[in-house]
């Protein structure tokens, strides 16, 4: 009984350390949480909106680089996925840090779609016109939305589009909504948008706080 | 540049026969003939000056048609060609997504999506009053795949959320076990 013990104990050692611990090959990555707040810039708390950006964009970018860099070191075909939004193709007023923290995205994902390229993972940003889910909820209805709301995708709609256009193209406009004010965007310059929204800004806003 | 762009399709459609028509057209003109050379009926092409306003327009509207192009073909292709309106993402990349958000709106569809597909989700969401429902449907709608959820808040606490979604792409795999239940059986004292 001694010797086989003896016999075995290397291989127990061996087995002993060869206990691991590893990640499960996640090679889909879909960064999609994100929050909209919306009202005055200076009525919300500044805290809140550093939170927004966090939530928005900096905490996808942690989580990219977490799978991104399993990815390049197991090297994993994988993909990447970010569900950005069109409100920032042009000023959007009132909901001043989503809009921020959605540029922040969609350029973070170009930019990186391009390195990417070397280790063969798919960079992907979809720009979703309005989508009925909850993030309008607890929010000020304002009128621009509700208009939008009328040409609103289903959320499936949307997610059938990101899963069609991962590693088939890097960015992907969906919706009226959103084509639309990737051509303005394009075709008019952000000061002059900025100058011609501007009249507009009383109608197009929350109510005011009432002191 | 739209406006140019207008500017630019007058200038072909009305302009340009006009000038065609009346053969010589004496302007101040950048002549960079050759650039356009007309073929008509029978004939030999005759070389048309280019005036440096038709040159500005031309300018502008292959400005304006290469963007536009570029913008709206692909688009157009992927919302019309039927094979580019879905793909099979577990034959592409793999059997493990993370998806964030994936409790309610697109990240739900998203997370169903997928694991209608046969791919195991992580489930990153914060723990409102949806998590558990949507985790319940997930769980319970695609039994064969696995389900992970990690609660967290991505609005705060970095660190903290990182670790909880490390941990739970993480497996422990040992093999300890396979060797205490050799020794257990396979030992002639057992």
């Amino acid at each position: 009984v001694l010797h086989r013990r003896a016999d075995c104990l290397p291989n127990l050692l061996w087995y002993c350390l060869s206990s691991f611990s590893r990640s499960v090959p996640v090679s889909i990555v879909v960064n999609n949480a994100g929050f909209l707040r919306m009202g005055y810039f200076d009525e919300l708390d500044v805290e809140g909106h550093i939170g927004n950006i966090e939530c928005n964009a900096l905490a996808a970018i942690r989580i990219t680089h977490l799978f991104y860099e399993r990815m390049v070191n197991e090297k994993r075909r994988g993909c990447i996925a970010f569900t950005s939004s069109a409100a920032w193709f042009i000023p959007a007023p009132y909901a001043v840090m989503y809009a921020a923290s959605k540029a922040l995205l969609s350029n973070f994902a170009t930019s990186l779609a391009i390195e990417a390229r070397n280790h063969n993972v798919d960079v992907t940003v979809v720009h979703p016109s309005y989508t009925h889910t909850g993030l309008y909820e607890n929010q000020p209805k304002l009128d621009v939305l509700k208009v939008l709301s009328r040409f609103g995708w289903t959320p499936d709609d949307v997610a059938d589009v990101l899963i069609a256009a991962v590693g088939r193209t890097v960015v992907r406009d969906t919706g009226v909504y959103s084509v639309a004010t990737n051509l303005l965007g394009r075709a008019v310059d952000a000061s002059s948008l900025a100058s011609v929204i501007m009249p507009f800004r009383h109608s197009m806003g929350p109510p005011p706080k009432t002191h | 540049m739209y406006v140019l762009y207008t500017a630019y399709l007058f200038d072909v459609l009305v302009d340009f026969p006009v000038t065609q028509a009346k053969e010589v057209l004496v302007r101040t003109t950048v002549d960079i003939s050759g650039a356009r050379d007309v073929v008509t009926k029978g004939k030999a092409p005759h070389k048309v000056t280019m005036s440096s306003w038709d040159a500005f327009c031309t300018f502008c509207g292959v400005v304006v048609s290469v963007s536009l192009t570029l913008y709206l073909v692909p688009l157009l292709l992927l919302s019309v060609v039927p094979q580019f309106r879905s793909q099979d993402l577990r034959a592409k990349y793999g059997d493990w997504a993370v998806v964030t958000g994936g409790t309610s709106g697109i990240g739900l569809s998203i997370a169903r999506k997928l694991a209608a597909q046969g791919v195991n989700v992580c489930v990153v969401a914060l723990e409102d009053k949806l998590f558990a429902p949507s985790i319940a449907a997930l769980k319970s709608g695609y039994p064969s795949v696995e389900i992970r959820a990690v609660p967290v808040n991505l609005a705060k606490d970095p660190a903290a959320y990182t670790k909880a979604i490390r941990d739970a792409t993480d497996e422990f795999v040992s093999m300890l076990l396979p060797i205490w239940v050799r020794f257990r059986c396979a030992s002639p004292t057992c």
